[in-house]
C-alpha cells in the first residue's frame, strides 16, 4: 500500500476516536512514513511493516489508555455508536416496509384491473361459460405472472441489498460488542 | 519476552534515547531497533503514555514544509531514568543468580 492509501484507510478505521486523538495518530504515521522515505526506504515495504490499518485499530481498542479516554467521553461516543446502529436498523426496516407497501399496491392494481376487465368483458360480450372460464384463467395467469415477477424481484433485492445491509448491521453490532 | 517486562523496558529505552538530546519518532525507533524488536505501531502508545505521565514533553517544528514532532525528556523523566539505573543494577544481580 502507498502512503496516501494507508493514511486514508487509517483515518476511516479510527473514526471512533475523538478528532484530536485521531489527528495525532495520523500525524505520527504521516511523519514516520515521510521520514522513512527520506532515509531511502521503499514506500510499499515500509508501509507494510506498520501493519494494516485494521490491526492498528485493533491494538488501539485493546490498549487500556485509549479506552480510558473513550470511557471518559462515554456518553458522547456511546450515543454516536447508538445513533449509527439505530440509523442502520431503521433504514433496513424502512426498506422492508417500503417493499411491502409496494407489493401490496401492485397486487391491488393488478387484481383491480383484472376485475374491471373481466366485468366489462362480461357486460359487453355476455359470453358463454366456456369463454368466461378461459378469460378467468387468463386473468389468473396474468396475476400469477405479476406476483411471480414481484417474488423474483424481492429475492434479488434480498440477496443484493439486504445481504450487504445485514452484514453492515452485524458489523456495527460486533464493533459495539468489542467496545 | 514477557509482555509486561517488555512494556516497562520499552518505556525506559525511549527515555534513554532522549537522555542527551531531543529526538523525533523515526530516529527514536531506529535507535531502539538496534537493541530490541519493536515496530512503529508499538512505539506510538508508549510515547503517548510517557507524555501523559509527564515523563516526556513534545513540541513541533517545521521541517521541509511539514510539521515534525520532537520529544524531550522532562525532569520527572530523568528522575525515572536514574531510578531505573538502580533497578537494573539490582536486576543484574537477579539475572546472574537465575542464569548461574
Amino acid at each position: 500500500m502507498k502512503k496516501n492509501a494507508f493514511i486514508k484507510s487509517l483515518n476511516q478505521e479510527l473514526s471512533f476516536l475523538s478528532r484530536k486523538e485521531r489527528e495525532e495518530i495520523i500525524h505520527y504515521y504521516d511523519e514516520m512514513i515521510s521520514d522513512a522515505l527520506e532515509h531511502g526506504e521503499s514506500e510499499e515495504e515500509f508501509v507494510a511493516t506498520l501493519g494494516s490499518p485494521e490491526e492498528i485499530r485493533g491494538n488501539i481498542q485493546k490498549d487500556g489508555t485509549f479506552m480510558d479516554k473513550v470511557k471518559n467521553q462515554f456518553g458522547h461516543s456511546f450515543s454516536q455508536v447508538f445513533d449509527t446502529t439505530v440509523k442502520v436498523i431503521g433504514y433496513f426496516f424502512f426498506c422492508i416496509f417500503a417493499l411491502v407497501i409496494l407489493s401490496v399496491s401492485f397486487s391491488f392494481v393488478t387484481s383491480g384491473l383484472t376485475m374491471i376487465a373481466v366485468s366489462v368483458y362480461q357486460l359487453i360480450v355476455q359470453p358463454d361459460a366456456a369463454t368466461l372460464e378461459t378469460v378467468y384463467q387468463f386473468s389468473v395467469i396474468l396475476l400469477g405472472t405479476g406476483l411471480g415477477i414481484l417474488g423474483i424481484g424481492l429475492f434479488k433485492w434480498f440477496f443484493s441489498t439486504a445481504k450487504d445491509m445485514i452484514q453492515k448491521v452485524f458489523k456495527t453490532v460486533k464493533s459495539l460488542l468489542e467496545k | 519476552m514477557d509482555i509486561q517486562l517488555k512494556k516497562g523496558i520499552l518505556e525506559l529505552l525511549v527515555l534513554a534515547s532522549l537522555k542527551y538530546d531531543d529526538s523525533y519518532g523515526y530516529i527514536i525507533i531506529q535507535e531502539m531497533k538496534e537493541v530490541i524488536e519493536i515496530s512503529e505501531s508499538t512505539l506510538y502508545p508508549i510515547l503517548r503514555r510517557l507524555e501523559q505521565q509527564g515523563l516526556v514533553k513534545t513540541y513541533e517544528t517545521v521541517y521541509q514544509s511539514r510539521i515534525r514532532k520532537y520529544y524531550s525528556i522532562t525532569d520527572l523523566g530523568s528522575k525515572r531514568l536514574k531510578e531505573s539505573e538502580m533497578d537494573f543494577k539490582e536486576m543484574n544481580k537477579i539475572y546472574d543468580y537465575i542464569l548461574r
